[in-house]
């Protein structure tokens, strides 16, 4: 009776400890708030040329957006604002219903976990808020 | 709430007839029976109160006040004995006393314009850090406007109010002090008394917002001796986009107008308008005719209804629904934790499970939940929370509808944790 959404690992994801939750020298910072439910996540980032080289976050949220902060944290190093932008931009896509085969990026697979949501529209926020977060420290 | 009296039945009374008066509860959801505890936010709405709307659109559709044909008089007889409803289900001196507007939050910022042009610096005005954002940011922001200091009244770790300190927080400077009479929350049920006399020791004026109390059977605002009554028809089993706020007599004779428009005068000529006098002053432009008669029919139905069965059973679901979430390991509820010292308003916190998160899988049991900050964040910010889970019991609701939460819920903890 758990409609799907947190069976085939989305659990195991956001229990995963994976960043910190500051970094010692962050050059750019961001807050976010989902208005729908109050999830908050404040990132923090090092920038060299454009790429992440360190993320840190603290995640107060639902269990699909800790894991989704989780990918977020583990795939997002090296990458800049226009690859994070396509990402996010699949994701949405994704979630909106209009998805094709293969749409998660290389190094993004895991985000398949989150194909189920779809069928949840208020949920969908949840799953993009760590993405809006880096996006918005990238800015 | 007024205080109920008459005979006590031999019988507990039970909802299952009442019941059929709300053809949505016909309805299932994912092929199971609708549980719908998410009163709190919006109620239903009883067939009389469909068929008052239906009526007056089928039968009466014109503009109200100035129709001089016989659907414009039948439309004013209707909104204005809509008036007349709201008047006697609040126990107001007069149906002058008594605005339409489009809600609760509509009538905090009307009392927060209109008292605002009268604040001088170094005035205060007092909130509780637990209302909810619609009677918290509409008085921030007027204090911002006008140089004007905020204060508020703590909560306790339940999140009730803590009122240990009142004589501190409501002094000489005070000109308005704002709350609601029950918690959207935590259920708690604010001591309006306490409030209301050191309000009026400094000569403050007193806004209450009755969202979450009005539901809950006939009011009496002259007992309650605040200066401003605000509430919402959809959380009263009537239309959306419609409430009503009262303001006592003395006070809105000396209020500016908020809107201005058609409607709010007496007479309009190029070097300036005269203000209509009363409620009218305060009803710019056409009003939400129907939604007002649906409000009306509304509040005649609950004027119907036998509350002292009513609460009763209402505390029996509650005792009901305290047991099973005391079974809960990791669950902590607001509020206060016996079900005759509180309103069926329950929101709790369970450890490593996020509100959004068991709402979605209660969803799957047919259980209507609500999951997120309830527009209180002041408040999740003083108990260090997020967010909350909250389900709030209606006239309507039965055991089952506990049962099938308690169920539910048991469900998200296994798969959540």
């Amino acid at each position: 009776m758990s409609s799907g959404l947190y069976d085939g690992g989305i659990k195991e994801l956001a229990q995963l400890d994976v960043s910190p939750e500051h970094l010692a020298d962050p050059d750019r910072r961001a807050s976010v708030d989902n208005p729908f439910c109050g999830d908050q996540v404040d990132l923090e980032i090092t920038v060299e040329a454009g790429r992440v080289t360190a993320l840190a976050q603290r995640v107060r949220g639902c269990m699909l957006c800790q894991a989704a902060a989780n990918v977020v944290a583990q795939s997002a190093i090296g990458l800049s604002s226009a690859e994070i932008g396509h990402v996010h931009s699949r994701l949405a896509g994704m979630l909106a219903g209009d998805s094709t085969p293969d749409w998660a990026p290389p190094g993004w697979e895991r985000l398949v976990l989150f194909e189920p949501v779809h069928r949840h529209r208020s949920r969908h926020g949840c799953v993009l808020l760590p993405f809006r977060a880096l996006l918005e420290a990238l800015c | 709430m007024r205080q109920v009296t008459g005979p006590v039945s031999k019988q507990a009374w039970s909802p299952d007839k009442l019941r059929q008066q709300f053809p949505i509860l016909q309805r299932e959801v994912g092929g199971r029976p609708l549980h719908y505890l998410d009163n709190a936010a919006t109620t239903f709405s009883p067939r009389c109160v469909q068929d008052a709307v239906a009526h007056y659109e089928n039968h009466s559709r014109s503009n109200v006040q100035r129709g001089m044909h016989q659907l414009g008089i039948e439309a004013t007889d209707a909104f204005e004995a809509a008036r007349g409803s709201v008047a006697r289900y609040l126990n107001a001196a007069s149906c002058d006393e008594v605005i339409f507007t489009s809600g609760t939050t509509f009538g905090v910022n009307l009392a927060a314009h209109c008292l605002g042009q009268s604040l001088q610096s170094g005035d205060e005005i007092v909130v509780s850090q637990a209302e909810h954002h619609s009677n918290f940011v509409p008085w921030q922001q007027l204090c911002q406007h006008y140089g004007v200091r905020m204060r508020l009244i703590p909560v306790l770790a339940n999140g009730s109010l803590d009122l240990s300190g009142l004589d501190q927080v409501i002094t000489e400077r005070c000109r308005v002090v704002a709350v609601s009479q029950i918690s959207n929350v935590t259920g708690s049920i604010t001591d309006l008394q306490t409030i209301t006399r050191q309000a009026r020791r400094h000569g403050a004026l007193v806004f209450v917002d009755g969202a979450q109390a009005a539901p809950h059977g006939p009011l009496d605002v002259q007992a309650l001796d605040a200066d401003f009554y605000a509430f919402s028809g959809h959380k009263c089993y009537g239309p959306t986009g419609i409430g009503a706020l009262w303001i006592r007599s003395p006070v809105l004779a000396s209020l500016p107008p908020f809107l201005t428009g058609g409607g709010m005068i007496e007479r309009v000529d190029i070097q300036g308008t005269r203000y209509a006098s009363g409620y009218r002053r305060f009803e710019a432009g056409t009003p939400p005719v129907a939604q007002a008669i649906g409000l009306g029919a509304a509040l005649d139905w609950l004027m119907t209804l036998p509350w002292r069965g009513i609460r009763a059973h209402e505390q029996a679901l509650s005792r009901q629904l305290l047991a099973g979430l005391s079974q809960v390991g990791g669950l902590t509820l607001l509020g206060e934790a016996a079900a005759q010292d509180r309103a069926p308003i329950f929101s709790f916190d369970i450890e490593a499970c996020h509100s959004h998160d068991i709402c979605q899988i209660l969803d799957g049991y047919g259980v209507a939940l609500r999951g997120g900050h309830h527009c209180a964040q002041p408040l999740m910010q003083a108990l260090g929370l997020v967010a909350t889970s909250r389900a709030s019991i209606a006239v309507f609701n039965t055991d089952a509808d506990i049962a099938a939460l308690l169920c539910g819920l048991h469900d998200a903890v296994e798969t959540l944790r």
